[in-house]
């Protein structure tokens, strides 16, 4: 087996406001090799973006890391590591700034929200650079106008003195790969980096992280709501809900042996371009309310499955086949798995 | 499920005739660019609709999807008249309404309705759901005391699987899917004969969307309205339309039997639209070689003859000279597109 370059602990971010406490992420633990794709899936409020910002020191006040570990491998800070880890979640906030865009990056959602438009793609290319590697400004443009290439930008080394509202939607999100991937870093975090695309578009952009994964072998979290687009991109997925990970399994597994009630209702109820339904299967009720749940399941109020034991205490994440993890008292049986529309 | 109506109410509604609910002839919605300061002068048009052609029957659901930009909004609001028509005919239950006076369109007001995408915008945040679902009533002479009206509210309200308390409530006190309830109540308070819905669910996790799309479906039984549905979701057209229409630059390309369009697309866009869209099935890979490269061009400047010229890969010499004709594939398929045009 493989030696992970990034194993979170039972990891939980909370969030202390005025109303009370909000549990963000709740007890998530996973681990990421490298040439390996991680996806997390989850509705709105899940989690799923707070625990990608967790690893990558963007929690800020009134937000917390209140426990777990996150531990990667790296070469920086050495008298601090144990086993050749580091635990990321000792870092200050400057102290992160070596991990931070030079060996963990994140793309996030919004391609127009994440360039600053008052300055040109090259200065902003060249800033990140020049701030983790050792080069000068020339050689930081070459760099830059290379990466660009690589992200299909045509006529690059003119393109790179635009501003970002002179790029389209799609183009942008790829100047963000290029920035991404222009320090080479271990671990890409894309946050939704497709949700804001058009279809079409949205394939082109799949595609070239496709490509680039394969070519720089770097470990990929990526997180998005949309089933379809996890199913193509990931080789293991983590199902979230209610600030916690429901179902942990290789991707196979979760879309043809889904255990959890919350995974297996979530694929009933998605509508499918490559085949008619005469119906769907909705999950009655509301997403939860995560100010000061209660230390149950959090799909509880909804679940089709539940048993007595679900109201009176939290289940814990039990590996029920080899890699495959569920947080359920009473999973889905084959039996059903096997007859039911999947 | 729906409310009763007095005698009186019911008489106000004409018998139903034998027309289709709803023909959309030749419809044209050009907006002028204007520039210049004091004298203002017109540089030219964005064509976003352009000379569109459909049917909606009673009891069916037409489907319009694209890319954005594409012109399918435009087309919803400008069939049911919330902007002003630039050239062509909508006929409703045989009726013209295209250029009728503001008076004279009272009446189709009432008969056509719209569920707009973000419920959040939609719904007066200073106004109480009963306050806001008991105006229209009143506007159209469905209620006159405030006793009929509260009673068709609660009707209502229950019919769309809220409690008849909520009518107290402010939309900021729901959650995004029970807001779309709510704006859905709104929507068919007055009996209408068609609604148009512009994303409905958009803004909707994918477990909430279902409910709201079953919703719907329950909704078209009842009232047997014909429903214009707007999305740029391809696999939630599948399923919920019987007719559908894939827009490009203000164009319908191809339209037809929903089924017939997603399992034999002819027009070499929608054949890449339906290529781009991610599967949730890890089995099924997309193929590459159907993938779209560049961009939506721009709708000031749409390319000369077939719009989709610019990046099809059939193009020949003919579609730059002029825009295709439509021909029909099967009495239920029209495509425009000159591969089948000879």
């Amino acid at each position: 087996m493989t030696r992970p370059i990034l194993i979170v602990e039972n990891l939980k971010t909370f969030f202390d406001t005025p109303e009370g406490l909000v549990k963000a992420v709740d007890d998530v633990s996973f681990d990421l090799c490298q040439n390996e794709v991680l996806g997390i899936v989850g509705e709105t409020g899940s989690g799923k973006s707070v625990t990608v910002r967790s690893i990558n020191g963007l929690i800020h006040k009134p937000g917390k890391i209140a426990g777990g570990k996150i531990l990667f491998e790296t070469k920086e800070f050495p008298e601090r590591q144990k086993n050749g880890y580091l635990d990321l979640t000792t870092l200050r906030g400057d102290e992160y700034t070596k991990i931070r865009g030079k060996q963990i990056s994140i793309i996030f959602q919004d391609p127009m929200t994440s360039l600053n438009s008052m300055y040109t793609i090259a200065d902003q290319m060249i800033e990140t650079i020049r701030f983790h590697q050792k080069v000068d400004e020339k050689q930081a443009l070459e760099i830059a106008v290379a990466m660009l290439a690589k992200v299909g930008i045509s006529n690059p080394k003119e393109r790179i003195f635009a501003y970002p509202f002179e790029l389209s939607g799609g183009q942008r999100q790829r100047v963000i790969i290029a920035i991404c991937i222009s320090c080479n870093p271990d671990i890409l975090i894309a946050d939704e980096p497709t949700t804001a695309l058009d279809v079409t578009v949205q394939a082109q952009i799949l595609e070239l992280m496709k490509d680039l994964q394969t070519e720089f072998q770097s470990g990929v979290i990526f997180i998005t709501h949309d089933l379809a687009v996890i199913s193509e991109m990931a080789d293991k997925v983590m199902v979230m809900y209610g600030g916690m990970a429901m179902e942990y399994a290789p991707v196979m597994t979760v879309y043809e042996e889904p255990r959890h009630p919350y995974t297996h209702a979530l694929l009933n109820c998605i509508p499918r371009i490559d085949k008619k339904q005469a119906r769907l299967d909705p999950i009655p009720g509301q997403p939860p309310m995560m100010l000061n749940a209660p230390a149950l399941c959090p799909f509880l109020p909804r679940c089709p499955n539940k048993v007595e034991r679900c109201a009176k205490e939290m289940p814990v994440p039990v590996e029920i086949d080899e890699n495959h993890f569920l947080r359920c008292f009473n999973p889905v049986s084959r039996s059903v798995i096997q007859n039911g529309a999947l | 499920m729906m409310p009763a109506m007095t005698q009186k109410q019911l008489k106000k509604i004409p018998k139903a005739n034998t027309e289709p609910l709803l023909v959309v002839q030749n419809l044209k919605k050009f907006f002028p660019i204007r520039s210049g300061f004091l004298i203002e002068r017109t540089r030219g048009y964005v064509k976003a609709v352009d000379d569109i052609t459909f049917t909606v029957e009673k009891n069916h659901t037409m489907g319009l999807v694209g890319e954005s930009g594409c012109g399918k909004t435009t087309a919803g609001r400008t069939v049911i008249r919330l902007i002003d028509v630039t050239d062509g005919t909508v006929k409703v239950e045989g009726t013209d309404i295209a250029f009728l006076k503001e008076r004279r369109l009272k009446e189709y007001r009432r008969k056509m309705q719209i569920v707009f995408q973000d419920p959040m915008s939609s719904l007066n945040p200073r106004m109480t759901v009963g306050e806001m679902l008991s105006e229209p009533l009143y506007f159209h002479g469905l209620a006159r005391t405030k006793q009929q009206a509260n009673q068709i509210v609660k009707d209502l309200l229950t019919s769309v699987g809220l409690k008849s308390h909520h009518m107290d409530r402010y939309p900021h006190q729901f959650s995004g899917g029970q807001r779309q309830r709510v704006a859905i109540a709104r929507a068919v308070s007055v009996h209408p004969s068609l609604i148009v819905l512009d994303e409905p669910t958009s803004a909707l996790d994918v477990s909430v969307q279902a409910q709201i799309i079953n919703l719907l479906k329950k909704i078209q039984a009842d009232l047997g309205a014909g429903f214009l549905f707007i999305s740029h979701d391809l696999s939630l057209v599948r399923f919920i339309s019987d007719h559908a229409g894939i827009m490009y630059l203000g164009k319908i390309v191809e339209q037809g039997n929903t089924d017939e369009i997603f399992e034999h697309p002819q027009h070499p866009y929608s054949q890449a639209l339906l290529a781009a869209a991610p599967i949730p099935d890890p089995r099924k890979k997309r193929d590459r070689k159907n993938l779209l490269g560049g961009n939506v061009p721009s709708p000031i400047h749409r390319p000369s003859g077939c719009f989709f010229r610019t990046r099809c890969k059939y193009a020949m010499k003919v579609c730059e000279e002029v825009y295709p004709e439509y021909k029909e594939i099967t009495p239920d398929h029209k495509v425009a597109c000159h591969l089948y045009l000879k």
